[in-house]
């Protein structure tokens, strides 16, 4: 295999696996079975929540399940569990659905992930500095973070990262745990950041190596029994307040199946040749 | 590389818009606020469907994104003529195959599927009163633009075109051609059978729905002064003689290609052969069998009321024709997706199945969008802005008047 491909291999798995599990923790969701209400409770007239917080572990990786249940962009499993392995601490990567109708979803890496990423580059033999030398940072803030949250690079490009990530944060529930925006380190690396508009080479050496990132997502829920026009059964969870009203269905739409006993729920984000699952966990 | 690491970019990208999409209408009240689409929708409402590519999809193009159900023309036509409204437009989307390979699943390959999950896209479609469609962008945008401007500006293209050897065949047909870009390297263009991807997709939604009113919407022209889907080269070249416009196509006979102007009409012919592919599905099937909403049209028709102060038209960066792309240069912009909505509105109209409230409801949104995004900004003027576009009298008016007044200022959200 060409060194070139390999890169865009494990680059894009890299990524893959970030984007999987961030989907994942969107579709954090949960649900019921499809023939009874025993486990859901309703609330608001209309709207069915869980009766009791119900969580769901992503179950990336899962390889008795993998090939029918997971893709990501198409790539190989043994590079999703590579990246998995290198990066994730999937005992904390969940969602949660709540009996008041709220649902927390989280993805976490592991106490010293960096180091990992890096034998992995390294292994791979990936040049992170050419890599990065493709990325125009002032590209990507323009042309999409800017319009998709205006006020955005004003803030970063002052060094006010935390007031830039809280537009994002107060806009969508979103919220980045883990680093540190008062270590000066930290704080000369986003400097430098809004300041040259690149992001540095040497970006895996200014974060601290034992830093555990938490990605958080919070939101509402609600569960959706449905009939498929030829009379079939589907549970769904919508996520978020739109598809409460039955005019429309929100984008975030998790199927929830049950197989002797077993929960899972299922997402599937089209427009990134992806589908993910998470599976009931007792915890 | 540069193009591996733009996947990449999309790829972060996406990222960040799959948490937006989630979080749009959560409960901390930054969507819900805004929100009506619960207002007199009974369970029987109209239903409309809309599939196809990123312009429907309207994951990049509302700004902020937050606000993407009060911007994307599918929650716009949806929410102010109480429809029930469903979106299954997936970004990257061509007619058919996808965006990294030919194998991958592109529009036509979606509609085959059955209802395996909650989302319901099979049902919805069968059950739809209408299902709007939107394309045919892909089939063009994920080739390499330039040389295929450079294919239409040819003095040469309609003996080409005649003969089978263009692009345009190839983009039309299906087939593999290779071409030397300006900078030397050689480009494979392997294009899906568009015109037979329109014919099966018909098809296939006819199987699916015999009654429902089916809607395709044209590709319209991104292209204006500093759009990055203009290279250079590509601009140095179409200035070369080879080019000079003999026909006086773009300009007047004789002329060299070598203002924005032009450029855009070089553009406006490639997107008439594109977009033609639907007037010919027409003209050889059922001319009933859907209808074109012209967004090419439409937006050049808005394009051409910004001049500048000598009454020229102004085609610059900022002017109101750039205004309807997002910061992308390919998507349409909130006030594109507005133009957009108001294309599909008047179709309503003209079929009479819009609701008789739909202008209420539209200055209602605009409203509560104002006083909520940008009504706490030091100097901003909500009484008039209020006013306007309270008093404003077709759809089109509403959507100046809303964007005119909010024309500069960054929302608080």
């Amino acid at each position: 295999m060409k060194n070139t491909v390999l890169k865009k291999i494990v680059l894009t798995a890299l990524i893959a696996v970030i984007i999987a599990s961030c989907v994942l923790t969107l579709c954090a969701c949960n649900n019921n079975d499809n023939n009874n209400n025993e486990n859901t409770a309703n609330t608001d007239n209309e709207y069915k929540y869980f009766d009791k917080n119900t969580r769901f572990d992503l179950s990336l990786g899962d390889s008795s399940k993998y090939e029918q249940y997971t893709n990501v962009m198409d790539l190989p499993a043994p590079i999703i569990m590579m990246i998995r392995n290198a990066a994730l601490d999937m005992g904390n990567c969940y969602a949660e659905f709540k009996t008041d109708g709220t649902v927390h979803c989280q993805i976490q890496t592991k106490k010293g992930f960096i180091n990992d990423v890096k034998k992995l580059l390294t292994l791979m033999k990936i040049d992170l500095e050419e890599f990065l030398s493709d990325f125009s940072l002032t590209v990507m803030l323009n042309n999409y973070v800017e319009p998709m949250f205006p006020g955005f690079t004003a803030k970063f490009s002052t060094g006010d990262v935390g007031g830039a990530m809280g537009l994002v944060e107060r806009s969508l529930g979103l919220n980045l745990k883990g680093l540190d925006l008062n270590d000066p380190d930290i704080k000369a690396l986003f400097d430098e950041m809004g300041e040259t508009m690149t992001i540095p080479a040497d970006i895996l050496d200014r974060i601290p190596t034992d830093a555990v990132l938490t990605l958080t997502f919070d939101s509402t829920y609600n569960i959706r029994e449905l009939t498929t026009h030829d009379g079939k059964k589907r549970t769904g969870i919508y996520v978020s307040e739109i598809g409460k009203s039955h005019s429309t269905q929100p984008y975030c739409v998790f199927s929830l199946v049950e197989n002797e006993g077993v929960r899972t729920l299922f997402f599937r984000a089209e427009f990134m040749m992806t589908q993910v699952y998470l599976t009931e966990t007792n915890k | 590389m540069k193009k591996f690491a733009s996947i990449v970019l999309i790829a972060l990208l996406t990222l960040s818009m799959c948490f937006a999409l989630v979080a749009c209408g959560c409960d901390d009240g930054s969507r819900s606020q805004g929100q009506s689409d619960n207002k007199g929708t009974a369970d029987d409402a109209y239903t409309i469907v809309y599939v196809g590519d990123s312009i429907a999809e309207a994951l990049i193009g509302p700004s902020p994104l937050s606000e993407r159900d009060n911007y994307g023309y599918f929650a716009l036509v949806g929410r102010i003529n109480n429809f029930k409204y469903y979106n299954h437009a997936v970004s990257g989307h061509k007619t058919s195959g996808g965006m990294i390979g030919e194998d991958k699943d592109g529009l036509l390959e979606m509609l085959n599927r059955d209802d395996e999950n909650a989302v319901l896209m099979k049902t919805h479609l069968q059950e739809a009163d209408m299902i709007h469609v939107s394309v045919l962008g892909n089939n063009m945008l994920q080739y390499n633009l330039g040389l295929l401007l450079l294919e239409v500006a040819d003095p040469d293209f309609e003996d080409n075109y005649e003969a089978g050897t263009s692009l345009i065949n190839a983009l039309e047909d299906g087939g593999t051609m290779t071409r030397t870009d300006v900078d030397g390297q050689t480009v494979e263009f392997s294009f899906p059978p568009t015109y037979q991807n329109i014919c099966d997709i018909v098809a296939r939604l006819r199987e699916l729905n015999p009654d429902a009113q089916l809607v395709f919407q044209k590709v319209y022209n991104p292209l204006y002064e500093g759009s990055s889907h203009l290279k250079p080269e590509v601009i140095e070249e179409l200035r070369k003689d080879k080019y000079i416009d003999t026909k006086g196509q773009f300009g007047a006979a004789g002329e060299r290609i070598d203002s924005i102007e032009k450029i855009r009409r070089v553009a406006n012919k490639l997107l008439s052969q594109l977009n033609g592919i639907l007037d010919r599905y027409l003209a050889e099937h059922n001319s009933d069998e859907f209808i074109i909403l012209d967004a090419q049209a439409e937006f050049e028709r808005v394009t051409r009321l910004g001049v500048d102060e000598n009454g020229d038209l102004n085609l610059s960066g900022d002017s109101l024709g750039r205004s309807l792309i997002f910061a992308d240069w390919t998507h349409p912009s909130n006030f594109g997706h507005a133009v957009l909505a108001g294309l599909t509105q008047k179709m309503l109209d003209t079929l009479k199945l819009s609701s008789p409230d739909a202008l209420a409801n539209y200055k209602e949104i605009r409203v509560e969008q104002i006083k909520r995004l940008y009504s706490p900004i030091k100097g901003f003027d909500k009484n008039a802005a209020v006013s306007s576009i309270n008093s404003a009298t077709t759809f089109f008016d509403v959507t100046m008047a809303y964007f005119t007044a909010i024309d500069g200022y960054t929302p608080i959200y």
